[in-house]
């Protein structure tokens, strides 16, 4: 009879007799080796130790979720077997980790979308209070917006564009310095995405301060928005001198022509 | 001075001529003044001796007395009196110079010339500006230009006539028109390098002329905006009268308008001679808002 070694994966232990190796925290599927073996086999395949074998009990049959986390932990508990002699206790308390785990992950998802929910209720009252704002401060002056419009028209048409023309047009001054949160506006369009209205409104402070480019500028930086639903440019240099670059502001240097070769820039754009 | 009476005589006879006038014709009327004033009493011991012409030169010859004396200003005098007289206006518009010769006997004592341009009756003198700013004719174009001295300034009584210079039957007249849209003055200066553009655009602004003569275009600049200049004649029927005209045209593509400077006037020397003083009126036109 020889002495045998077994291994739980990592390191090599014994050498043990067979009445030694019956007491050592072994499992079927233990390697065991002793002189004379060419390879490390499982206990299970060396007839000389069938005793042993015998003495182990049967692995305990589990469900085949659990079963798969076991199999998975399998290597741990063959090189660890006395956590495998208590097989009836892990996967519950797995199972009770990731239970409790799920409900946190649920809630805090729950959470969230209530806040985006919520935030997007408020922000939508808070547009709502804003354009009743706007509105609230908006008044009718001697101002010839209409000119602009019919202007604005004409040109898309000598550009082969043919928006629908909405009776809706309300254009007017509107006291946008006063507005809460806000920087300073020189516009607003609110006629987006409605082709049945046209509603800008003009801040009277820029409209004041702006020369003739600027204001051609403004009205049709705002008809853009209003009628062919553009969008504001994002405002990096490259997009300086453009229609929708939305820094107007900036334009105090522009002439006619700028604003005129910008406009078709745009209405070329629109026509392709 | 009444020596220069006689001049009246002659100056009705210009106006049997056509609308130029050759040194050929230029002869026929000193023969024809000759006749008339040969041995004629001046007045103040002074006989007239004749007429003659040389080349686009008539020249009046006189004897004067012994005692005679020219005044020391005597060609101003002899200018400002044809002006009165209204000789010096026919004189100037056909280019016709007159010489004064009078004599002591055989002796020439006194010789006075007036070139041609000398007797021009007209003040090419521009006075104030006027600007259409707000006008309600105007479609939102700002210009200013100096308007001639002694001349009147008119509403336009058409829809698209702003304002008109008028004198003596001569009109400067600022017309504007809507454009189909905007246009820089780059892209103005690109479609106005089409000369069929240019020759097509012409022919269009003077289409309520009939038989069209296009006398000269060329594209320059007004005040830093593109324009197109042409002369053309051409007859015009008004109330059934069909009228030999001529037009000087500068026209300014300003923004999304187009400015007519138009001036038009019979075919005659007159509108020819008043050519230069259109084109100061023109060479006066500012657009202010380009420098805001």
């Amino acid at each position: 009879m020889g002495k045998y070694f077994y291994t739980d994966g990592k390191e090599k232990y014994g050498p043990y007799s067979i009445e030694e190796l019956r007491i050592q925290p072994i499992s079927r599927t233990t390697k065991v080796w002793c002189y004379g073996m060419d390879k490390w086999t499982e206990l299970s395949q060396v007839a000389e130790l069938s005793n042993v074998l015998n003495s182990i009990p049967p692995e305990i049959n589990t469900t085949p979720s659990i079963g798969k986390e076991s199999s998975a932990v399998e290597p741990k508990t063959e090189a660890e077997p006395i956590h495998k002699v208590e097989p009836k206790t892990q996967p519950s308390k797995e199972i009770k980790k990731s239970s409790t785990f799920s409900k946190w992950v649920i809630a805090i998802i729950v959470v969230i979308i209530i806040s985006l929910f919520g935030y997007a209720v408020i922000q939508n009252q808070s547009e709502v209070n804003q354009y009743n704002e706007i509105v609230a401060n908006s008044y009718d002056s001697d101002e010839d917006f209409d000119i602009y419009v019919q202007k604005f028209y004409r040109d898309l048409e000598f550009y082969g564009i043919f928006p629908k023309k909405p009776k809706v047009q309300i254009i007017k001054f509107s006291k946008l310095d006063q507005l809460d949160n806000t920087t300073h506006i020189h516009g607003l369009s609110f006629g987006s995405g409605d082709d049945d209205r046209i509603e800008i409104y003009i801040n009277p402070s820029t409209w004041k301060q702006f020369n003739k480019p600027m204001r051609y500028f403004l009205m049709y930086h705002e008809l853009a928005h209003d009628v062919l639903n553009l969008d504001d440019l994002e405002p990096k240099s490259w997009n300086e001198g453009k229609l929708m670059y939305p820094a107007i502001s900036s334009y105090e240097n522009k002439n006619m022509d700028d604003f005129i070769e910008s406009a078709h820039a745009l209405f070329e754009e629109q026509s392709e | 001075m009444r020596i220069f009476v006689f001049i009246l005589l002659s100056f009705f006879s210009i106006t049997l001529f056509g609308q130029t006038f050759s040194e050929s014709d230029i002869k026929k009327l000193a023969n024809q003044v000759n006749e008339q004033l040969r041995g004629m009493d001046i007045g103040n011991g002074i006989t007239a001796r004749g007429c003659l012409s040389i080349g686009r030169t008539l020249i009046y010859q006189y004897d004067v007395p012994s005692y005679w004396e020219p005044p020391v200003n005597i060609k101003e005098e002899v200018i400002g009196n044809l002006k009165t007289a209204g000789a010096a206006k026919t004189y100037f518009l056909y280019d016709i110079n007159v010489d004064f010769y009078y004599y002591k006997g055989n002796s020439l004592v006194k010789k006075v010339s007036v070139k041609s341009n000398e007797f021009s009756t007209y003040n090419f003198e521009l006075g104030e500006y006027i600007s259409i700013k707000d006008h309600v004719k105007s479609k939102d174009v700002n210009l200013k230009l100096k308007v001639p001295q002694g001349w009147e300034v008119k509403e336009g009584d058409r829809p698209n006539i702003v304002k008109k210079f008028t004198k003596d039957g001569n009109t400067y007249l600022i017309l504007i028109k809507d454009n189909m849209t905007f246009f820089s003055r780059s892209e103005s200066k690109e479609f106005l390098s089409d000369e069929s553009f240019v020759n097509e655009f012409v022919e269009e602004s003077s289409s309520f002329m009939k038989n069209l003569e296009v006398i000269d275009k060329s594209v320059v600049t007004i005040d830093t905006y593109p324009s197109v200049t042409f002369k053309v004649r051409g007859k015009v029927e008004r109330s059934g009268i069909t009228i030999p005209m001529i037009m000087r045209c500068w026209v300014v593509f300003y923004e999304d308008k187009i400015v007519f400077l138009q001036s038009m006037g019979i075919d005659n020397p007159e509108f020819r001679a008043l050519e230069q003083l259109y084109f100061l009126i023109t060479n006066s036109v500012i657009f202010p808002d380009q420098y805001n």
